[in-house]
């Protein structure tokens, strides 16, 4: 992973980039808008269900997200199928193991809870280089 | 079938017996017919009886060598006497009667073909009696009528033996049933496949239903036909072991019902090839369903466990990034950790189903006295809290306490602090309002800078529980004001 960022600087990548946060869990959600503000982007939300997200990637400029896929017992799949749709680039987060995820979510990129910042950082600026 | 081996031995018993000495070869001959045969002396000492004969009068062959007809008779032993006396003098099988007992005493009437069998150069050797039904053959449909008896005695003995085998494959199914199996049975040379009851039921069958093998594959999950099919294909490949052991999903034919049936079986082969291929079925539904819960509860509870660990991660980073010490930062997260555990222990005894509002609040701020005389006083109704709400308010709590202890209402002797709640009608459902109010503290100077804990109470309590949340640094005592919904939690009857 850490080969394929060689030459790349996570900062350079992320900074003013306008990421949407998707968390359900206050206290999680303070901690991605923490790491990612200190690694210079510009947090959109954090919001925690999927209409509010829905509401902010189709009211403005969103240039990648962070997308928690439990939110409480909504299914975060529509949110993804949107921003898919939209070419906006995301970074599922879970607590759940990559291998224990459902087929529809499969195809893209996770980051388990819990995460360093190194690995937000790293994770967040591949999946928008990508 | 051109001729039962019974015939052929009747041949070779009447071609055998002129023999040199007849007695060992044709003993051996005779033990092949059906039919009752002894062969005497003429004065009727037994030289050799078969088993049919022995059968007949219930007694072991070997018990019957050496004695006389005459000892076996059940009546007047004359006619006997004259009878072997007559067959002495033909070659020609001379029809007569055995008067016999058997070793129960009862009566055993035999007819008989009785003659003297034919030595070298022509003499008389010793007599040899054939019995058969009672019926008396007339004379020219002699033959015809021998082999039908004979016939008729085979399809009789393959009766028993089936009578047997049936019994013995009723007892067999009752047992395999008793365990839930079902049986199945297939002749890849035919095609023919057949199912037990149970097998049938566990493909969503009636007992009557017609089965063949395309009928097994249309039942086999599509997600698990290729498999099976493959599994079969080896099972039934000379070169391999013939053994089958697999557990594949059916979708019942008749019901639609998904079930996990275990197979096991054997394919019997025979030149070079399959010729039977046999096994049980079992139904494990129960077992996969069981062992699936639990890798789902596992993958919740590491879900869980991962959410609980970020969660504490946040708090870490949060606790250093305001800190002013390595000490105070120590403290503040031990403090915390602590609020979380506690709300994890109210949670634990309910399943995380929720807590009450009350045991909460008694949870995270009995270190600083609880009760009517006491620093801190509680008021509200019963209020049930889901898990989530628990969490987020507890630590919450936390934060409100600490600060009172460190800078408000709590720090110096008689300072007051009033938890009162109640329950209202809200636009979207019932609100729970909680206002945390301080007295009797120090006055208060509005803070120089949010730190974690108003971060949390402010925004996390909102963000988590949906609310609202008015924390106010009042000169007289810091006063904190939350409205929840109770979407998801319910308001309990005093019980």
């Amino acid at each position: 992973m850490a080969e394929s960022m060689d030459g790349i600087d996570p900062r350079a990548v992320l900074a003013g980039r306008r990421i949407l946060v998707v968390e359900d869990e206050a206290l999680v959600a303070m901690l991605i808008e923490d790491t990612l503000t200190d690694l210079g982007c510009e947090v959109v939300g954090p919001v925690a269900s999927i209409g509010e997200a829905l509401d902010l990637v189709q009211g403005g400029a969103v240039d990648g997200a962070t997308l928690d896929i439990n939110l409480g017992r909504e299914e975060a799949y529509a949110i993804a199928e949107t921003l898919e749709a939209r070419g906006i680039r995301f970074l599922l987060m879970s607590g759940y193991a990559p291998e224990n995820l459902s087929a529809p979510y499969t195809r893209w990129r996770m980051l388990q809870k819990p995460f360093s910042e190194r690995a937000l950082a790293r994770s967040l600026a591949e999946v928008l280089t990508a | 079938m051109s001729a039962p081996p019974s015939d052929v031995a009747g041949d070779l018993a009447n071609s055998l017996i002129i023999a040199p000495q007849p007695a060992v070869p044709a003993a051996a001959v005779m033990d092949l017919l059906p039919d009752p045969a002894v062969l005497v002396e003429r004065d009727g000492a037994i030289l050799h009886a078969n088993r049919a004969f022995a059968d007949a009068l219930g007694m072991a062959p070997v018990a019957l060598a050496g004695r006389r007809l005459a000892e076996l008779a059940s009546g007047d032993v004359e006619p006997l006497a004259i009878y072997l006396r007559r067959c002495a003098g033909t070659f020609q099988p001379l029809p007569g009667a055995l008067a016999l007992k058997a070793a129960d005493g009862a009566a055993v009437p035999l007819r008989c073909d009785g003659a003297a069998t034919r030595l070298d150069g022509g003499r008389a050797g010793p007599l040899m009696l054939r019995c058969r039904p009672p019926q008396k053959a007339s004379p020219e449909f002699g033959l015809l009528t021998d082999k039908v008896r004979q016939l008729s005695q085979e399809v009789l003995l393959r009766r028993q033996v089936e009578a047997d085998l049936r019994r013995s494959e009723e007892r067999l199914r009752l047992a395999v049933e008793a365990t839930g199996l079902g049986t199945w049975d297939f002749d890849p040379v035919s095609g023919r496949l057949e199912w037990s009851d149970r097998c049938k039921a566990l493909f969503g069958l009636p007992p009557d239903a017609a089965v063949r093998l395309p009928v097994f594959y249309d039942a086999v999950h599509p997600d698990d036909r290729a498999s099976v099919e493959e599994g079969v294909r080896r099972a039934l490949d000379p070169a391999g072991s013939g053994v089958f052991d697999m557990e594949y999903r059916v979708v019942g034919l008749g019901d639609g019902a998904e079930r996990w049936v275990a197979a096991t079986g054997r394919a019997v082969f025979a030149q070079g090839r399959a010729v039977r291929f046999i096994g049980t079925a079992l139904d494990v539904t129960a077992r996969r369903q069981a062992a699936a819960l639990q890798r789902l509860l596992l993958n919740e509870l590491d879900h869980r466990v991962k959410n609980t660990l970020s969660t504490v991660q946040s708090i870490a980073r949060q606790t250093l990034r305001h800190a002013a010490s390595v000490e105070e930062s120590r403290d503040a997260f031990d403090a915390r950790l602590s609020a979380l555990s506690k709300t994890h222990n109210l949670l634990t005894r309910t399943r995380w189903r929720g807590s009450d509002l009350r045991e909460l609040l008694e949870a995270e701020l009995a270190p600083y006295g609880i009760g009517e005389d006491a620093r801190i006083r509680l008021s509200g109704p019963p209020v049930q809290l889901d898990a989530k709400t628990t969490v987020a308010l507890g630590l919450a709590v936390h934060e409100l306490a600490t600060n009172a202890a460190k800078y408000g209402a709590l720090s110096p002797p008689g300072g007051r602090v009033a938890v009162v709640w109640s329950v209202g009608a809200g636009d979207g459902g019932p609100t729970l309002a909680v206002d945390w109010t301080e007295s009797g503290g120090p006055p208060v100077p509005p803070p120089r800078r949010r730190g974690f804990g108003s971060r949390l109470i402010e925004r996390g309590l909102a963000y988590d529980l949906h609310g609202t949340v008015r924390l106010t640094f009042d000169p007289g005592g810091v006063r904190c004001r939350m409205d929840l919904p109770l979407a998801t939690a319910e308001r309990i009857a005093h019980g």
